[in-house]
């Protein structure tokens, strides 16, 4: 039997699921190999613990706070959506979120075609989005590419993405969390190309890393990142 | 019984019946809260996690399958809500952000809490991949076929997840003389 073997078995005994067999091949091995018993002994008592952690409560306050925040139109009408609530950070999201959405309105180019890829950089015009670093995606159910743009304004970030389903994007910047909701979801093939600006975020060559998520599912990553000047 | 009554308040709830969610939101809002405290360390963090779960859970309504069960799908949004609260937190290195924030002296803890606070770090140590399975099998009890249809994998995967999970945070705790 391997050692991997002799493990299942250990994990299939806490967790309830030996067969009769399994059951005797177990004894027998714990019997002769005092290594076995001391991997059975420790896994078993880190289940016994984990099972202990203490149930915290939560503040009184939460279901409260919870109803409070419940939008008031009845359920079926309610459109789909992020909609976070605060116990105080939430209303610094909020303005974030509103900085993001006047940010997105002013880079909206779903006709526009962007640069292609890393190769553009430097190579347009001073008053143009001018790619600094591009990363396809190329495997999961998201496919296309993400490029990172400047211009004489800061950064933005470009995506092309084809899927079968509405993608939300997680852009983590290290200061400024943004997120797009939707993206692939209003053209029949599932494709969409959108630019949209990140406001506040600096260029000192820091990560930028994208989450996509499909049905609030995270399907695929990807890290670009900013110049490290302008 | 519980899965049927859950079922039946689910159901006035998609009818208007805002007293009916209420009742959802006692019954679950502490195993959530916990789920997310574990994934996270951080209450705070913890607390913005259930509270976004059960509004969208409420603004979503609409999408849930009754095929399956509702807290799988409740927990899945709160696993998911977790797992964004993480990416967005700064990485510091190796460890989860709150990792570094292990509690207070382990001079001044009693042996108990020692035993508890190295657990709780270890917990942070490992992926999130492998915290989520822990979490919901030994903080929400879950079974395994539970975890599968909350994170929408085999159960064969889930069950080797588990394991792994098991003995990297074992692997943990002997690196820090816990166990």
């Amino acid at each position: 039997m391997t050692d991997e073997e002799r493990t299942a078995l250990i994990h299939a005994e806490l967790d309830g699921d030996l067969g009769g067999e399994q059951r005797a091949d177990l004894a027998r091995l714990l019997l002769a190999d005092p290594q076995v018993r001391v991997l059975r002994d420790q896994l078993q008592g880190l289940c016994s613990r984990l099972d202990a952690l203490g149930q915290a409560e939560p503040p009184p306050e939460l279901k409260d706070s919870i109803l409070e925040r419940l939008p008031s139109v009845p359920i079926a009408s309610v459109a789909p959506g992020y909609r976070g609530a605060s116990f105080g950070r939430w209303r610094l999201a909020a303005m974030v979120a509103g900085l993001l959405t006047a940010g997105t309105i002013v880079y909206e180019t779903m006709q526009v075609p962007a640069p292609a890829g890393r190769e553009t950089a430097g190579t347009m015009a001073a008053d143009t989005l001018t790619a600094v670093d591009s990363v396809a995606l190329d495997s999961g159910p998201v496919t296309g590419r993400a490029t990172l743009y400047r211009d004489k304004n800061g950064l933005a970030l470009g995506l092309e993405v084809t899927a079968a389903e509405p993608v939300d994007v997680l852009i983590a910047t290290g200061s400024h969390p943004f997120r797009i909701n939707g993206l692939a979801s209003s053209n029949p093939a599932g494709s969409a190309r959108q630019t949209v600006a990140l406001p506040g975020v600096s260029m000192r060559g820091q990560p930028i890393e994208l989450s996509f998520l499909i049905g609030e599912r995270t399907v695929s990553r990807a890290t670009l990142r900013a110049p490290s000047g302008p | 019984m519980k899965e049927q009554d859950d079922a039946a308040v689910v159901l006035r709830c998609r009818e208007g019946d805002r007293n009916a969610f209420a009742r959802l939101v006692i019954r679950y809002q502490k195993p959530v809260f916990n789920v997310a405290l574990r994934m996270l360390r951080n209450r705070q963090d913890a607390l913005d996690v259930a509270q976004t779960t059960f509004l969208k859970a409420f603004e979503h309504l609409g999408d849930y399958d009754p095929a399956y069960r509702f807290y799988s799908w409740l927990y899945r949004i709160a696993i998911n809500e977790s797992l964004n609260a993480l990416a967005l937190r700064k990485p510091r290195g190796e460890l989860d952000a709150n990792a570094a924030d292990a509690g207070p002296d382990p001079d001044r803890l009693a042996e108990g809490d020692q035993a508890i606070a190295a657990l709780e770090d270890a917990l942070m140590r490992i992926s999130p991949e492998l915290r989520t399975v822990l979490v919901l099998r030994h903080i929400a009890q879950l079974s395994y076929e539970d975890i599968a249809e909350t994170l929408g994998l085999p159960a064969k995967t889930v069950k080797s997840r588990l394991h792994s999970a098991r003995e990297r945070l074992r692997d943990h705790l002997l690196r820090c003389g816990a166990i």
